[in-house]
């Protein structure tokens, strides 16, 4: 397994810029996630990596091998870049074992590893089937499979040649919300297992949070940010990170030092990303704490909004005695209504932003 | 053309003659009577078996479609031959009618199978009664589909040589043979050829101008349901299938009930069986070599033409929309000029001949094959190059393969249409070679309805087994619009 750097890439589709100066290193035997909003770009980063799309300007390589730069272009079947496309998209007219074993064929060339003899690609296919948890799924045509199964059999398929890379295209998105979490989990520890050097495109920021050794945030053909996944939560570089990654509490404030004062009282900072004077406070729902009880210490809010979500409830609350008014969000168990007072509190460091 | 600009000032008056204008006048004629009859009865048998409660509906819509099978000519000579005074403009029009409002009923039954039923239902929530609903919501949806089989009707009439011919009603195609071969100056039927090809182009924009607004998508990746049927009350119910029975036995029972009677005259007059064998083993012979050559071309084009869009392609999508339009007497008149002048050493053999069927049918078979690649999605091929696999690898693994059962019903489409063609056969055709077509076709000319019969029953029998086939393919394929 390799690692893949990107440097300077620039794509445009007519008037639209689909990847604007894109530098990424993903780094060898770790599953990285690009996140992003869609039409952003990641798909087609995607399919550069994987030699579907050339870019304009920019250089690509794998493993110190460069693969597309000025006046080269190695085509996709000689990169050693597998894909794992949306749906899956299993070959229709093979069976799941024809399917694994597709990337095994003799006649393959220029890659690690080259042509296995017969008897050694069915033992390759029966160890991936196994590795996907679809041993004796071999004579299963695609339509007898499940969703599930199918993206695990796409994933087999991906990865029996032994590619130096594996890219995933919004994997899940197919899949129904329960099955979605038991897949995702299933993936992330076979990529785990085989140590792959991989990269799984997504929208979804509990996927990319959740699955990812590291995060690539990306808008309009840009990467804002690329960071381990606590720190593109919990520390993001800018306020169009920090509102893509997760739910954010806005509050106007005042920074001086490694303070911010703002309605909800004086706040510690997490390192200074902004210059002292008036900023943007933000802070996590799930940092404002809500307390029933009146008489505790804290800021004083009324409950305009419940939304239950089952695990935790979502609050949206009108701070008292604050003008003008301030809105903020938070998470709880704590059983509310609409028209409730409660004393809220906030808990850990803020961030603080340009306003 | 290069006949026509040669000719010169000529043209012009060959153009302004009053027998030219009435030619264009009775032309036109047929061509609305034929397609709006077409439409008629092409919706009405599509709704009756698609959305109603009408009794044998899956019988009715497996026989309605098989007068795809019987050539015009074949029809024709089976009317004539019954009743005389079926000849003119009411026979033409009849014939031609029932010979071709498959193609109108195919895509539009295809099409209201595929309307989305929540958009009925939205209809009827909002107030709207199941009649008004089906005139608004369903028939509306299925107009592009009527469009695109009322076009193949218009070409189809424009372009009928042998129907035409053997009910003596005089249009273009009859013409120009007639000119063509009643003099050595081929100028007026190079004429005559360029203003039908004319006349097509126009009849072929104005359909695409009336689709146009039409055009639509499915919106969203709904599961696709089954509408339910409309009941049929005990009247409405009786009234249909007279109606469906009456177009059944008029296209199928009474031509073949034709055709046999005369065939049991001519077995008591004795039948040349050696040249009826040779007949259906040349039409074979032809039919297949053409299918090959034809099909042999497709299969890149439409593969680039599905695969790669671009300015290109999309050319040649236009240059094969275009053969669409080309009847069939234009193309061998255009070839016979080719060989005459140019290659003087294949006029009159095999390989000429062939040029010809591939040049008439290539669209039928870039458009099956288009269809057929189109449906599986290009991921799977980017997969199979992710995997290691060279381009032409993909192809021979698995774009073919995907393909393989649209590319199959494209060329059983081809064998059929060369089985059913007449002018091209009967100008290019090697010399002495018959095919059954020709032979019918000499046998009608002397009025020997007993000798001909035989000729158009095995040209009947050998359609019947592709267009079946083909019938079930479209069943899993949904490519009516290039039937």
């Amino acid at each position: 397994m390799s690692d893949v750097t990107l440097r300077g890439v620039t794509k445009s589709f007519g008037a639209t810029t689909a990847l604007d100066e894109v530098d990424l290193d993903l780094a060898s035997g770790r599953l990285t996630a690009v996140l992003g909003p869609s039409g952003c770009g990641k798909t087609t980063l995607l399919r550069v990596v994987a030699g579907f799309v050339r870019p304009d300007r920019g250089t690509v390589s794998v493993d110190g091998r460069l693969v597309e730069g000025p006046g080269k272009h190695v085509p996709p079947e000689r990169r050693g870049v597998a894909v794992v496309p949306q749906e899956g998209a299993l070959f229709p007219h093979l069976d799941v074992a024809a399917n694994v074993g597709f990337g095994l064929a003799a006649g393959r060339r220029g890659r690690p590893g080259g042509s296995l003899g017969h008897a050694a690609a069915k033992d390759r296919v029966a160890e991936m089937l196994d590795l996907v948890g679809l041993a004796g799924h071999g004579d299963r045509r695609p339509d007898q499979l499940s969703g599930g199964q199918q993206q695990r059999v796409a994933l087999a398929r991906a990865l029996a040649p032994s590619p130096e890379v594996v890219v995933l295209d919004e994997p899940f998105s197919a899949l129904d919300a329960g099955l979605r979490a038991q897949v995702r989990g299933e993936v992330r520890s076979v990529l785990h297992a085989i140590g792959a050097t991989a990269v799984i495109v997504t929208h979804d920021q509990e996927e990319a949070l959740s699955m990812a050794d590291s995060v690539a945030v990306m808008d309009q053909g840009r990467v804002l940010m690329h960071a381990s996944p606590v720190e593109v939560y919990q520390r993001p570089l800018d306020l169009g990170v920090a509102r893509f990654v997760g739910d954010l509490v806005e509050l106007p404030g005042t920074k001086s030092g490694d303070i911010v004062e703002t309605a909800l009282g004086r706040l510690p900072l997490h390192g200074a990303t902004a210059a002292d004077g008036p900023v943007l406070a933000a802070l996590r729902p799930e940092q404002i704490r809500v307390d029933a009880r009146l008489e505790r210490d804290g800021h004083r809010a009324h409950v305009d909004d419940v939304v239950f979500h089952g695990h935790d409830t979502l609050v949206r609350l009108t701070l008292l005695g604050v003008v003008p008014a301030v809105r903020v969000t938070a998470r709880t168990v704590a059983p509310l209504r609409p028209g409730d007072d409660v004393a809220v509190r906030v808990i850990g460091p803020a961030l603080a932003y340009a306003h | 053309m290069v006949r026509a600009v040669e000719a010169g000032d000529r043209v012009g008056r060959i153009l302004l003659r009053p027998s030219t204008i009435e030619l264009v006048g009775r032309s036109l004629g047929l061509v609305v009577v034929v397609t709006g009859l077409c439409l008629v009865i092409g919706v009405g048998v599509a709704a009756l078996v698609t959305r109603t409660s009408l009794p044998g509906r899956r019988w009715v819509g497996a026989l309605a479609a098989l007068p795809l099978a019987v050539p015009s000519y074949v029809a024709a000579f089976a009317w004539i031959a019954a009743v005389p005074w079926a000849r003119g403009f009411v026979g033409a029009a009849i014939v031609l009618t029932l010979c071709t409002y498959p193609y109108v009923l195919l895509p539009v039954a295809a099409a209201m199978r595929g309307v989305d039923p929540a958009q009925e239902e939205v209809a009827r929530s909002l107030g709207r009664g199941p009649w008004r609903t089906f005139w608004s919501v369903t028939v509306r949806q299925t107009w592009p589909a009527a469009a695109s089989g009322a076009l193949l009707v218009a070409l189809y009439t424009l372009s009928d040589f042998g129907a035409v011919s053997l009910l003596q009603y005089d249009v273009f195609t009859r013409a120009i043979h007639t000119s063509y071969r009643a003099s050595f100056d081929r100028t007026p039927a190079a004429v005559l050829s360029l203003l039908l090809v004319v006349l097509t182009v126009l009849i072929a924009l104005g359909e695409r101008r009336s689709r146009r607004g039409l055009e639509q998508a499915r919106i969203g990746s709904g599961v696709s349901r089954r509408s339910d049927r409309i009941r049929l009350g005990r009247w409405a119910a009786a009234f249909s299938s007279v109606a469906v029975l009456a177009v059944l036995g008029l296209a199928l029972v009474f031509p073949v009930a034709s055709l046999l009677y005369w065939f049991a005259t001519g077995l008591s007059a004795g039948i040349d069986a050696g040249r009826l064998v040779t007949s259906a083993g040349t039409t074979i012979l032809f039919a297949v070599l053409g299918a090959l050559v034809t099909m042999a071309l497709a299969v890149p084009v439409g593969v680039l033409v599905a695969r790669y869009r671009s300015r290109t392609s999309s050319a040649i999508e236009l240059a094969a929309w275009a053969g669409h339009a080309l009847p069939g007497i234009v193309v061998a008149l255009a070839l016979v000029f080719f060989g005459v002048r140019v290659a003087q050493p294949i006029y009159q053999r095999t390989p000429l001949l062939l040029i010809a069927y591939a040049v008439l049918f290539l669209p039928a078979g870039v458009g099956a094959v288009r269809a057929a690649v189109a449906m599986s999605s290009p991921r799977v091929e980017e997969v199979a190059r992710s995997l290691g696999s060279s381009p032409l690898d993909v192809l021979r693994r698995v774009t073919l393969p995907l393909a393989a059962p649209g590319i199959a019903a494209g060329t059983a489409l081809v064998v059929l249409t060369i089985m059913k063609e007449l002018p091209a056969t009967l100008l290019l055709r090697p010399t002495g070679a018959n095919t059954l077509a020709t032979s019918l076709w000499t046998e009608t000319g002397v009025a020997a309805y007993a000798a001909a019969a035989p000729y158009a029953l095995a040209l009947v029998v050998l359609a019947v087994a592709p267009t079946l086939w083909l019938m079930h393919a479209q069943g899993r394929l949904a490519a009516t619009e290039d039937l």
